[in-house]
């Protein structure tokens, strides 16, 4: 009953004309951003950080909302027109989607695409309004040294879940949490890495860092790769779904939203995993298995589902311990340090305004996604024709502009150019770039985390597997870590030991 | 079949190694006081991280000499690198942070959009720099004047 009144409470916030505004203007954003190829909601609330700073949080925050879950449902429809998937969680549905398309059914795919995001979207949200406080109770146990042992379980998780390898998505994770290390130690007050350069004294801003890598670099990565003209799919045919399009997609949406909340909300890293079990466990129920390769309706209901569920889910985490587990989780960790808010499980005592706001904007926001996506497609089809060189221009124009808005100051600008050369040499190499951004923002919370906890304990480690939450944590960090390389190790020696 | 020997992943491999070096000379250079009251200290973390990057970077120099390092960048049918189109837009960029604050902001950009263009292949040269003019300009008004963000006028310090 509780978290019923306060989420009534949280529409009476979200539901004033001025909230109402900035949910459509972050959705109508979303959308946008998510359709065009390059930029993505990370990508964006960061450039929009350094602007935002006058505006009251709540709004702000509904705004992000809005371009979080907007990203989502336009991510689809290029995934369906273009076979080149906006974010990682809709490659899954590019698959099918695209070949549908390529059959003239791009109107029921981009239909069922939008009708089952709205459908996940809409379960997942209540199912986060009733299971946030309840983590939030719980985190309210957590010491130092078991936030601490959480974040060591995100990184390993985060690490291992994006991208296809171990060391590599490490790799990226460390470089995010090197560079957090750079600037004065917040509690001894002395300088690190600084190079003598008194700019670095306040540290490399995550801002900087995500609109280097995803902005700087990403142009760079598709400017650098030669390929042949793309062709886009024309939405021609039908463009509403049949009564067997519908009997084909209500399950799909519903598995996909079982499986992707969840995954969302469990501290391990995004949508991925859950869009391609999806596709696995629909291409195995069908009823038309000859479809699937060939755009199969299904394929593209359940994966969409289970990709805006995770999305709902990842904010479990998010909301209830300040711990982000994609990289739009991140940047959003940063807007709330940027109003002076720690994300956690005090947030929903002092600031109820803003989190249930925020949360009862979510469902606003998807009603809108649902209008802004079914009636208008033609229109974000659009935004695809923009030839590319002025898209790409138009790119780095506004991030050098977000990069240097946020201090005025050239160095900053060095800093994005350098980040977006990294963040070229990690796309070209296969290097996620998603864990970086959780480094960067998770890293110095982490040390202030195991600090606290060691001074607590007066500096014996033990505390980390004496402590019981803390050492199941760290227990199940050693298995995500090492596991799959015994899994792998026991598996070669049964295929080796198994005579040819 | 033979394994590929994969240059750049190589490099990167030392890359990620020489870094992991970088950081623990920084570390060593933070200064630590041995009678203070916490006994973890500002340096304890950044040690951790350092040598972290290094046995990493072991782990991908591996990966890399072996030929493992499966990837995109990596298959032999993987889209070809071209230079030419990085060189113009690190020379986009490179300007930008140059000009920014003499030439100013509409300057800089409409240059970046343009060395941006032509790196992605616009030949055009007379609508690329009509789109980079106007699109600088209305930005540069936009956020100057409606949301009140100050951006160096440079050369049009004055006239706009």
């Amino acid at each position: 009953m509780d978290t019923f009144n306060a989420l009534m409470h949280g529409f009476s916030v979200a539901l004033t004309l001025a909230n109402l505004g900035w949910a459509l203007l972050g959705v109508t954003l979303g959308t946008a951003v998510g359709v065009l190829p390059g930029i993505g909601p990370a990508l964006t609330v960061a450039l929009l950080l350094p602007i935002t700073f006058n505006l009251e949080p709540t709004s702000a925050f509904i705004m992000f909302a809005g371009i979080y879950y907007g990203g989502m449902y336009g991510g689809s429809t290029t995934s369906i027109l273009l076979n080149t998937p906006g974010e990682s969680a809709s490659i899954i549905t590019s698959i099918e989607g695209n070949l549908m398309a390529k059959r003239g059914r791009a109107g029921p795919a981009l239909a069922t695409a939008a009708i089952g995001s709205f459908v996940a979207g809409s379960i997942a949200t209540a199912a986060l309004t009733f299971l946030a406080p309840a983590v939030a109770d719980f985190a309210l146990r957590f010491g130092p040294a078991d936030y601490f042992a959480i974040m060591v379980l995100s990184f390993t998780t985060v690490s291992a879940v994006l991208g296809n390898s171990l060391p590599r998505g490490l790799a990226s994770l460390l470089f995010g949490v090197a560079l957090g290390l750079v600037g004065i130690d917040s509690q001894t007050g002395q300088a690190r890495f600084a190079l003598g350069i008194p700019q670095m004294l306040d540290g490399i801003d995550v801002v900087i860092v995500v609109i280097g890598l995803f902005a700087v670099g990403e142009t760079l990565y598709v400017a650098t790769r030669k390929t042949g003209p793309e062709t886009m799919n024309q939405v021609k045919g039908a463009t509403w779904m049949s009564k067997l399009d519908w009997a084909r997609s209500w399950k799909p949406w519903l598995r996909g939203t079982a499986l992707g909340f969840p995954f969302g909300a469990m501290p391990s890293g995004g949508g991925e995993i859950p869009t391609f079990m999806s596709y696995a466990i629909e291409k195995k129920l069908t009823k038309h298995p000859g479809e699937f390769g060939h755009g199969a309706i299904e394929g593209v209901a359940g994966p969409e589902a289970a990709n805006n569920a995770a999305a709902a889910g990842v904010l479990v985490p998010l909301l209830t311990l300040g711990l982000p587990t994609s990289a739009t989780a991140a940047i959003m960790l940063a807007a709330f340090q940027q109003y002076g808010l720690q994300p956690g499980p005090l947030l929903f005592d002092t600031n109820p305004d803003l989190v249930w706001g925020l949360i009862a904007s979510l469902y606003v926001g998807n009603v809108m996604l649902l209008v802004l996506n079914l009636p208008l497609v033609g229109l974000w089809v659009k935004l695809l024709t923009i030839p590319r060189p002025y898209l790409y221009g138009g790119i780095l124009i506004f991030a050098t502009l977000g990069t240097y808005s946020l201090n005025n100051s050239v160095v900053d600008l060095i800093t994005l150019y350098v980040v977006g050369v990294a963040g070229f040499l990690m796309r070209r190499f296969d290097i996620p770039v998603a864990p970086a951004v959780i480094g960067l923002i998770l890293g110095p919370l982490a040390e202030q985390q195991m600090r606290r906890a060691l001074s607590i304990s007066q500096g014996d480690f033990s505390i980390f597997v004496t402590e019981p939450i803390s050492a199941a944590l760290l227990a199940l960090a050693c298995v995500v870590l090492i596991g799959p390389m015994i899994w792998k190790a026991t598996h070669r020696d049964k295929a080796a030991g198994t005579p040819a | 079949m033979r394994h590929r020997f994969l240059r750049g992943e190589v490099l990167l491999a030392l890359g990620v190694i020489a870094l992991g070096f970088l950081f623990i000379a920084g570390t060593m250079a933070i200064p630590v006081s041995t009678s203070g009251y916490s006994r973890v200290g500002p340096a304890d973390f950044p040690w951790g991280v350092s040598i972290a990057l290094l046995v990493i970077g072991g782990f991908l120099l591996r990966e890399a000499l072996s030929g493992k390092w499966v990837g995109e960048g990596s298959q032999p049918d993987a889209p070809p690198f071209v230079l030419g189109p990085f060189l113009w837009i690190s020379l986009g960029l490179i300007q930008n942070l140059l000009l920014m604050e003499p030439a100013g902001f509409v300057v800089a950009s409409a240059a970046l959009f343009v060395c941006t263009a032509y790196g992605f292949g616009a030949r055009n040269w007379i609508v690329t720099a009509l789109i980079a003019v106007v699109l600088s300009l209305v930005t540069y008004l936009g956020f100057s004047y409606g949301l009140d963000v100050g951006l160096p006028p440079g050369l049009l310090q004055g006239i706009v």
